[in-house]
């Protein structure tokens, strides 16, 4: 009996192996059919899985990756140029170069600080004119903010965490996650398995050209929603107000400047009830939030430099 | 169970050996001295550029371009195989999910199809934010270091 016993643990020691290999080639191999296809072998060997469903699992670990990648960064910003397109047909941008300028370099420094310091062709940042308190941040790095948002803050580590909250929803890809994604992969994925096919060629069929229009459209639609009348989760703003207190703490701004935001929007809310009041949680209780995830050290204070800057640039 | 294990390390060793080849998956980045974003550039590097990494660390990954070596961030990178589809030599033998066809999908000739289908859009105003929104590296280097900025 001891010695069946033995057996079995053994066996089973051989097996929790075998499904941490097939593991392992899900994880790494999941696009590569021939790693795909060993990964199966492996799992099948075990007898608890046949070759059909350890072929199944492992699929099912490939959609899960291929879904989290489901646009690269060069269709990422395509979708964004759409949604700004939607967006600035409302919002007039202030293409001012000194003030242009001087919002880029703020953004910028905060930006090649994230995780994701690149995008496709690169972070754009623009004040549009609108008296409201409102930004956007369309996918691919496309971030607004409003003339009325930017004439209530105080300095320029305000508006650097106002970007960084920006900057954060577009690290966080919470513009894309607004597309309903089983469609879009549907046809992303069709077009894929023909792309090959036709490789080397320019031109696309009138098909894929209709699919894929269809696509980006209701993807622009989906993403414009947001921004300007749903808004993103309130677990998404969390997310955002925390990733944008670790940006201004790396850039070397004082990460406080963000309660400072919150703090003048807590305070104009009876002024302006639109906007971004109408698209993010309570600034009260973001605030709240914040303080609860955020370990704050001792504010700075205002910076003489950055503050003189901020004042010449943009009021 | 030895030829097993023999087996199942020579192919993750195989993978890990094919996953050192990656692709600029930005419009443009420079491979740079230090990993650091305002490290000096070494080498202009474009989209679809093939490129070998040696390393990776926090964020950053260090490649090999001919003769030069640098740092890039993780981000500017991709596994896939980027293939650009103007070039019409190009041969795929790969399973589709391996590959990346530049230009396919949401681009430019479904941007222009979108744009005819859709009045009142004003990608002439994009087109003009992405103008002048330009900084150089440098320039904000010097505005991060005036500003007693990290």
């Amino acid at each position: 009996m001891r010695q069946v016993c033995m057996c079995r643990k053994s066996f089973s020691r051989i097996n929790v192996f075998a499904f941490l290999i097939s593991g392992i080639f899900v994880v790494t191999g999941c696009t590569n059919p021939a790693f795909k296809q060993v990964g199966a072998s492996i799992l099948s060997s075990t007898g608890y899985v046949s070759s059909t469903a350890a072929e199944g699992l492992l699929g099912a670990g490939s959609n899960l990756v291929e879904s989290q990648r489901a646009l690269t960064a060069e269709q990422e910003y395509y979708l964004g140029r759409a949604v700004s397109a939607n967006l600035l047909a409302t919002y007039q941008p202030v293409l001012t170069s000194s003030t242009m300028q001087y919002v880029n370099k703020v953004g910028m420094a905060i930006a090649s600080v994230s995780d994701l310091p690149e995008t496709f062709g690169g972070y754009h940042f623009a004040l549009v004119e609108s008296d409201q308190i409102n930004a956007f941040a369309a996918p691919g790095g496309f971030i607004y903010v409003s003339t009325g948002f930017v004439r209530r803050l105080p300095d320029e580590d305000c508006l650097a965490a106002v970007l960084a909250h920006e900057v954060a929803h577009v690290n966080l890809k919470h513009g894309v996650s607004a597309i309903s994604n089983a469609k879009l992969l549907s046809s992303l994925g069709e077009f894929t398995k023909h792309g090959v096919s036709i490789a080397g060629s320019k031109v696309s069929t009138p098909a894929e050209l209709a699919s894929l229009t269809s696509a980006l459209t209701e993807s622009v639609s989906g993403v414009t929603d947001k921004l300007l009348r749903s808004g993103f989760d309130r677990s998404q703003e969390y997310q955002a107000d925390l990733y944008a207190a670790r940006l201004l703490e790396r850039a070397g701004y004082d990460p406080h400047a963000l309660v400072r935001v919150l703090t003048i929007l807590r305070d104009s809310q009876a002024d302006d009830a639109d906007g971004w009041y109408a698209t993010h949680p309570a600034p009260k209780k973001r605030i709240s939030e914040l303080e609860g995830d955020f370990d704050f050290a001792a504010s700075q204070g205002p910076h003489a430099e950055r503050t003189a800057r901020f004042k010449q640039a943009v009021k | 169970m030895k030829m097993f294990l023999a087996t199942v390390v020579f192919l993750l060793s195989a993978h890990s050996l094919y996953a050192e080849e990656v692709w600029l998956q930005v419009k443009e980045s420079l491979v740079r001295t230090e990993p650091r974003f305002y490290a000096r550039g070494l080498a202009p590097v474009k989209y679809g550029d093939r490129l070998q990494a040696l390393s990776r660390d926090s964020g950053w990954i260090k490649v090999e371009l001919g003769k030069t070596q640098g740092y890039l961030p993780e981000s500017s990178i991709s596994p896939k195989r980027i293939v650009l589809s103007n070039l019409r030599a190009v041969s795929v033998e790969a399973d589709a999910a391996d590959v990346v066809l530049a230009g396919k999908g949401f681009g430019k000739e479904i941007e222009e199809q979108y744009r005819q289908s859709v009045s009142g859009l004003r990608f002439d105003l994009v087109n003009s934010v992405e103008r002048s929104s330009k900084v150089t590296p440098k320039e904000v280097a010097q505005f991060v270091s005036k500003g007693g900025l990290k």
